[in-house]
């Protein structure tokens, strides 16, 4: 033992806590436990046919699109980011995928795999835009993705036209919407995979450690030698594929591509992350939390269908989701 | 004698810290109290719970007598409790007058009542001896002991009883300082309290009456600032001798280790030359604002430098290569001041803090081992004895001497050769403080070299091989560890022998 050790050996005060137990369990786990009790119990209750096998496995079905956006949102989220972009990159994503499908509609195997290729180079291609602009110029995320959104969606129109691409060879859906591979439908399959993928990043690379880092304190890391810009821009990259791969599959699922495909998705994506934890002010979140929020916001949506509320009343209900959960995130991270 | 102001078992917590523990404290009509205490004492929580900038844990004020619980900065005005604090609450971009009224602005019936406003802030200005500030000049114009006039203005424009000051001549030069000391005396003889925090302890004598120690949050001692020598209230302040806090001076400094020459930056560095040697500690000490800061940024690129050139290990380098990533490649590192703002990533674990500067060694095949990064995490948590000893723990839930460890931790995970710390002892504890201190002094024993960047005379005088003053951006004195004392720092931080020179030249 140095002499070093030695000087350093001198007893330090112990770290006071002061938390009490229930806000110490909120901060863990975040108000969606309890969202998700409320939810099953209401919906439940006032409808038997919520809580059918059947209908669990087609809501899953239906909600691994708006996992997939939520977690290319919340990467960008532990960023200190916004991605306000996602619906209408999905919607171009989607018309760009429908218009090469039909153009090959004589060489359907080659037209999926170039279609489904063009269509995550979209997501990527405006994650590239969104990221040079935003670290690049220092600028805010939310209005460049902002900006972004009007622009693909535009995009979107003027390619298509206005009117949605008909005639996707059936092909196509069958082997992304329904198909089943090793017994496991093709959906739940990639977004298994986009989802794994996402982790290992996060939680095993330094791409992963630099993102929450950012996050957490972008001067923090700057100081640490964290070529910051470079992984900011990275970032915008990374979720633009995820929603690349998204808008491939919520194409083969509408079975046509469709120029206001995602609109809602912004908000929605936003909402589920906050609701699964995830903080507007960056550094904190995980992927399985993100994952539940998406779950919980297309179990919600169900069970409104289910007991005939309108989809007007339900953009109320979202929005007011949206705004508990970030007073709910104020008062847990404080 | 009723006092003027009492504070009756006072306790304020904050995460990880007990900032004030069940503290008694009053001020005297017609009294100046002095409180003096290490940084993180409680001395400006204190006046932040007594200004309602938030309220206490437990705890009692009372005023002329009768309790009153101090609800929010407004309602502390509205007693009588104005209150100047270091960080000014002036708006740039308004004028001088108009800061003097926000809030507060003279109308009638709705319109604003701008020339009778205009003369009363000519007043107030005049009454704290500050006739020279025109009232119409933006705020973002002035000097920094200008501002300090104008907010000291503005605190004393409306009627108070207990006025607290913090620091109040942290920016200003002595001349600015002995007219404040007679505005302050003006407000003694008119009866008012006065509180007065300050680090210098050279000033009690001219400004005090009765002085309060502070340390960890409690209060250790009240005094009459005639019977209060520098060495009693120092070992009041660290609860130790001076010798006991800091070890003997060891080790001859080598080679040169980071060469600058002619260093400008926009920042306000003027024409610096600095020579940092291996296995020496070089303090950097002046004035808030003399550039100290600024050097040890400009030094890891953090300012625009227009001028000169650094080289380290006698190579030079390139401007395009003076920034963080590249510097920390080349055995630089930088510890800033404010560790929880620019030093720790707070709501990540500990572990990943430690790391951070240095991840790709802990890479296999694009993976991170979390195995190696946490067995080098415990070794060296074990090796600075951080409290609590887990890699996991949330770093904002540890005390600031904690989390200095952590912060220098980082520097302690991959090859580093220069160090530079700004502040490294601020707002922590003397027991922290003390192990820094040894900490500071084996990286030097070991060959690095050490920038430390500090206000504390103390520790210029006490943990360094030689140490420079800066005195409005220029190097305005470069000392040896045995020809500097107390005074003659001072004098230098003051600009006071330039300017000697000046006028008899002139």
């Amino acid at each position: 033992m140095s002499a070093q050790d030695d000087a350093l050996r001198r007893p330090a005060p112990a770290p006071v806590r002061r938390h009490s137990a229930a806000a110490e369990i909120l901060q863990r786990v975040g108000i969606l436990p309890i969202l998700i009790v409320v939810l099953f119990v209401f919906f439940g209750l006032r409808e038997p046919r919520f809580l059918r096998a059947e209908n669990l496995y087609t809501v899953l079905t239906q909600s691994v699109y708006l996992v997939m956006i939520t977690l290319a949102q919340t990467v960008v989220l532990l960023t200190g980011g916004f991605d306000m972009s996602v619906g209408s990159s999905v919607a171009l994503t989607s018309i760009v995928v429908g218009q090469i499908l039909v153009a090959y509609a004589n060489n359907i195997a080659a037209g999926t795999a170039l279609a489904s290729i063009a269509g995550v180079g979209v997501g990527i291609a405006i994650g590239v835009i969104n990221g040079g602009v935003i670290s690049l110029f220092s600028v805010s995320p939310f209005i460049v993705t902002l900006a972004m959104l009007s622009m693909a969606a535009g995009g979107a129109l003027i390619l298509s036209g206005g009117v949605p691409v008909f005639g996707l060879p059936e092909a196509f859906a069958g082997a992304l919407s329904t198909g089943v591979l090793f017994g496991i439908p093709v959906p739940w399959l990639v977004t298994g995979v986009v989802l794994a993928a996402l982790y290992v990043v996060l939680d095993w690379t330094r791409f992963g450690r630099y993102i929450y880092a950012l996050g957490g304190n972008a001067e923090a890391a700057r100081l640490s030698g964290v070529p910051v810009r470079a992984y900011q821009w990275l970032t915008y990259v990374l979720a633009g594929a995820v929603v690349g791969i998204g808008g491939v599959m919520l194409t083969a699922r509408v079975g046509s591509g469709e120029p206001n495909l995602g609109a809602t998705l912004p908000l929605e994506s936003i909402a589920a992350a906050v609701v699964g934890g995830v903080s507007l002010r960056g550094g904190e979140g995980t992927l399985t939390g993100a994952t539940l929020g998406a779950i919980f916001f297309v179990f919600l949506r169900n069970g409104m269908d289910l007991i005939r509320i309108s989809s007007y009343t339900q953009m109320i209900v979202t929005g007011l989701l949206l705004v508990l959960a970030i007073v709910a995130d104020r008062f847990i991270h404080r | 004698m009723m006092p003027l102001l009492g504070v009756t078992g006072m306790t304020k917590r904050f995460p990880g810290v007990v900032a004030l523990d069940s503290v008694d404290f009053e001020v005297r009509a017609g009294e100046v109290h002095v409180l003096v205490g290490e940084n993180g004492a409680g001395k400006s929580t204190l006046v932040k719970v007594l200004a309602g900038s938030f309220p206490p844990d437990a705890g009692t004020v009372s005023l002329d007598g009768a309790e009153c619980s101090i609800r929010s900065p407004s309602h502390a005005r509205a007693v009588g409790i104005s209150v100047v604090f270091q960080e000014l609450s002036l708006v740039p971009q308004m004028s001088v007058a108009e800061n003097l009224f926000l809030g507060r602005e003279e109308t009638t019936s709705g319109l604003l009542r701008r020339r009778t406003m205009a003369r009363r802030a000519r007043e107030a200005l005049e009454s704290v001896g500050a006739s020279s500030i025109p009232p119409a000049i933006l705020v973002r114009d002035l000097s920094p002991a200008a501002r300090y006039l104008v907010e000291f203005a503005k605190a004393t424009m409306a009627r108070f009883t207990v006025l607290l000051l913090d620091e109040p001549t942290a920016s200003l030069t002595s001349h600015e300082a002995e007219r404040l000391f007679t505005v302050i005396d003006r407000f003694r003889a008119e009866g008012k309290g006065i509180v007065y925090i300050t680090h210098r302890l050279e000033e009690l004598a001219r400004v005090g009456d009765r002085v309060t120690v502070f340390r960890d949050g409690r209060r250790v001692a009240t005094l009459p600032v005639r019977g209060a020598g520098q060495e009693v209230l120092i070992k009041y302040m660290t609860g130790r001798e001076v010798q006991e806090v800091f070890p003997p001076l060891r080790g001859t400094p080598g080679d040169a280790a980071l060469r600058a020459r002619g260093m400008t930056t926009a920042s306000g560095l003027r024409n610096v030359d600095l020579d940092l040697h291996a296995g020496e500690i070089l303090g950097v000490g002046g004035l808030i604002g003399c550039g100290k800061s600024e050097l040890g940024r400009a030094l890891f690129g953090l300012e625009k430098v227009t001028a000169g050139t650094v080289e380290l290990f006698g190579q030079p380098v390139p401007g395009a290569a003076l920034r963080p990533d590249a510097l920390i490649q080349r055995g630089v590192m930088y510890f800033p001041a404010d560790r929880r703002g620019e030093g720790l990533v707070l709501n990540r674990p500990v572990i990943e803090n430690i790391t951070l500067a240095s991840l790709p060694s802990f890479e296999r095949a694009g993976l991170l081992q979390k195995s190696a990064e946490w067995k080098t995490g415990l070794r060296l948590i074990d090796r600075v004895r951080l409290r609590p000893p887990q890699p996991g723990a949330r770093t904002a839930v540890l005390s600031g001497g904690n989390q200095q460890k952590v912060m220098l931790m980082k520097g302690l995970v991959r090859a580093v050769r220069i160090y530079l710390f700004d502040e490294p002892t601020q707002g922590i504890d003397i027991g922290a403080k003390a192990e820094i201190y040894q900490f500071l002094h084996r990286l030097a024993a070991d060959g690095a070299a050490v920038l430390f960047i500090t206000s504390d005379l103390l520790e210029l005088l006490n943990m360094c091989h030689r140490m420079i003053i800066f005195y409005r951006g220029r190097v305005s004195a470069a000392l040896a560890h045995g020809e500097a004392t107390e005074e003659r720092l001072l004098r230098h931080y003051f600009g006071e022998i330039q300017e000697a020179i000046r006028e008899r030249a002139g």
